[in-house]
């Protein structure tokens, strides 16, 4: 099992199937950016097709459009490389409205993109920091359930934060 | 490999991975809410030449209809346009400011439980937390107020903020015994022969603080423990972190003379833990410079040798996790005789060492950083003459100096800048009452009765 790993790593190329059917050809070392198909390849070994029933084929396509990116980038050169990504992953991130955001950071969680979902989770956090509390439920939906009065008195007990 | 390998290999992985989830069943909810890496994944054979990836996330448990329609997929798409609950509070809200989190205890009560104290999230946010600054306290030379602490960002050096002092009129003469994962503990001046100083625990972005409880020998009077007729003629303190048992500790020392002008030497130990006091076995040699480093769950402070070897200062070094003091050599100099001066400084995390030329106008300042796998000191940064300085006060980033000049500025020295120092003229003070410690904004707070919110009072008027 451990040889086809080792073997594999230049060319070897992956089909990923989305939920609504859609599927991709990737390079294995696009692909194991992943951490979840990474680990289906080092076990599993021998398959090129992976299923994943979760991912939309919208969001799937952006995941590994960004694991293309990071993957060319980090063979090409040496130096300027975390740069090069720095400016590319901002650019990435610049323009999603709230739903695709959500929608291609729930698919990179379920998909173990750790390094996708630290940006993406850094890029939901700088856009919620300065938010009301009433702002923060309707972003993500959250009821209140103080019982009434309860809530003023936290206000009133840290109304340092609320200024 | 043969097929029937593959199927028995993967028929094992399906039967281990459904017992552990079934075994796991009720407590799997429990885990998640904890587990940075918040997913369990399974793995299922679907048929001979593909694989198919699950989640067993609770939202993706019902869209197991691999590959069919659009319109479905849509409708679904709008129902489910929020986030799962653990990655918004392990992955997002982990990465706000500490402002912001007070403020979010508003949200609903289960955000309010995780942010008031949940030990997990708050070492997440303390992991994640990149805003590293260091905290500048002196005594002003004019009002509103006598001492002030200033917090600096140590990547811009630009001011971040004033911050209020807790109670800070009971201060004659304040000092920082350390500051330490967000957390900072404050005293009156170490030489003070009061016994009864107040000890406050701190964190000025959660914007709470606290007396600790009193000591044991905190009183002279009131003690049964320690004779009435003692003088006490020093007390040093030392305050860290020992990630092993997860606690913050604090050290007093107190050198003493009895009736017959017999000298003593104390320690006692503080647990936030157990929020308790309790004795420790003292070390023989008196501390001169008040300056501890806390570094690896391990505090240092410079101690001058006496009998044969006094001519030589030494490192004394005490274990916050088994309570027990030993002695670090310095690099290999004769300090006595080549009149240089010691300062122990914090080095991200590490112990570091600054000595720098005692008299006259021009100070050559060097940088050591001690490596506690080696035991080995290495001389990092040897700089200077530069004139006007009065000494060094601790480091910043690697290469940074922060310096106290002869007119009582503060003053940065940066390696990697061509400037040659940088004076902050927002930062005037008396002389000798500068002190920098490094310092990253957190949520650490051992939640208790006796806390208190610091009012902004000295400055509203």
């Amino acid at each position: 099992m451990s040889s086809s790993s080792t073997t594999t790593t230049t060319t070897r190329l992956l089909m990923l199937k989305a939920s609504d059917g859609v599927t991709f050809e990737v390079e294995e070392a696009v692909a194991t950016k992943l951490g979840a198909i990474n680990n289906m390849v080092e076990e599993e070994g021998s398959e090129d097709l992976i299923c994943l029933p979760n991912v939309n084929g919208k969001f799937l396509g952006m995941v590994l459009e960004w694991c293309k990116k990071h993957a060319n980038n980090n063979t090409n050169s040496d130096k300027g490389n975390d740069e090069v990504n720095k400016w590319w992953d901002k650019e990435f991130v610049m323009d999603l409205d709230q739903n695709t955001l959500y929608h291609l950071l729930m698919a990179a969680d379920y998909l173990s993109g750790t390094e996708l979902v630290d940006l993406l989770t850094e890029k939901v956090a700088s856009m919620i920091r300065g938010k009301k509390v009433e702002e923060i439920r309707e972003t993500f939906k959250i009821k209140s359930d103080f019982l009434p009065g309860q809530e003023e008195e936290i206000r009133k007990k840290n109304s340092w934060a609320f200024e | 490999m043969d097929t029937s390998t593959t199927f028995f290999s993967r028929l094992f992985i399906f039967f281990s991975a459904y017992s552990l989830l079934t075994f796991f069943g009720n407590v799997t909810q429990l885990i998640r809410s904890f587990l940075p890496i918040h997913h369990l994944l399974r793995f299922i054979p679907s048929s001979t030449s593909s694989l198919v990836l699950e989640s067993s996330s609770q939202e993706a448990n019902n869209n197991n209809n691999n590959g069919e329609h659009d319109d479905q997929d849509h409708e679904e798409e709008s129902t489910r346009d929020t986030l799962p609950k653990d990655l918004i509070v392990n992955e997002i809200l982990s990465r706000l400011p500490v402002k912001s989190l007070v403020r979010f205890q508003c949200v609903c009560k289960s955000w309010r439980s995780i942010l008031t104290g949940n030990r997990r999230f708050i070492f997440n946010h303390l992991q994640r937390s990149h805003n590293k600054c260091v905290m500048v306290k002196h005594r002003r030379r004019s009002p509103p107020a006598v001492h002030a602490v200033t917090i600096l960002s140590r990547e811009t050096n630009a001011l971040v903020r004033t911050l209020p002092i807790p109670l800070e009129w009971r201060f004659k003469s304040m000092r920082v015994v350390g500051s330490c994962n967000g957390l900072a503990c404050v005293t009156d001046q170490e030489y003070s022969p009061n016994p009864e100083l107040p000890i406050i625990l701190w964190n000025p972005a959660l914007n709470k603080f606290r007396d600790l409880p009193r000591s044991l020998y905190g009183s002279i009077s009131t003690t049964s423990v320690k004779p009435s007729h003692e003088t006490i003629s020093r007390i040093v303190h030392g305050f860290g972190y020992h990630p092993a048992i997860d606690d913050y500790r604090l050290v007093r020392i107190l050198h003493s003379y009895d009736e017959f002008d017999v000298f003593r030497i104390r320690a006692e130990m503080y647990s936030l833990r157990s929020d308790s006091w309790r004795e420790v076995e003292p070390f023989g040699h008196r501390i001169y410079e008040a300056t501890c480093v806390a570094s690896n769950g391990v505090l240092h402070w410079i101690v001058f040798g006496t009998g044969s070897s006094q001519d030589n200062e030494f490192v004394l070094c005490f274990d916050l996790r088994y309570e027990e003091f030993w002695r670090l050599e310095l690099p290999d100099i004769n300090f006595y005789r080549s009149g240089l001066c010691t300062k122990l400084a914090e080095l991200d995390g590490q112990l570091g060492l600054i000595t720098y030329t005692h008299h006259g106008w021009d100070k050559v300042v060097q940088v050591w950083l001690f490596e506690y796998e080696t035991f080995v000191w290495e001389n990092l940064l040897s700089v200077g003459p530069f004139s006007g300085i009065e000494r060094p006060l601790g480091c910043g980033m690697y290469g940074q100096i922060y310096m106290e000049d002869k007119t009582g500025m503060l003053v940065l020295y940066d390696d990697n800048s061509d400037d040659e120092l940088r004076r902050f003229r927002l930062v005037h003070a008396d002389l000798n009452t500068f002190e920098v410690h490094l310092y990253v904004e957190s949520f650490v707070w051992e939640y208790s009765k006796q806390d208190q919110v610091v009012e902004d009072e000295t400055y509203d008027n």
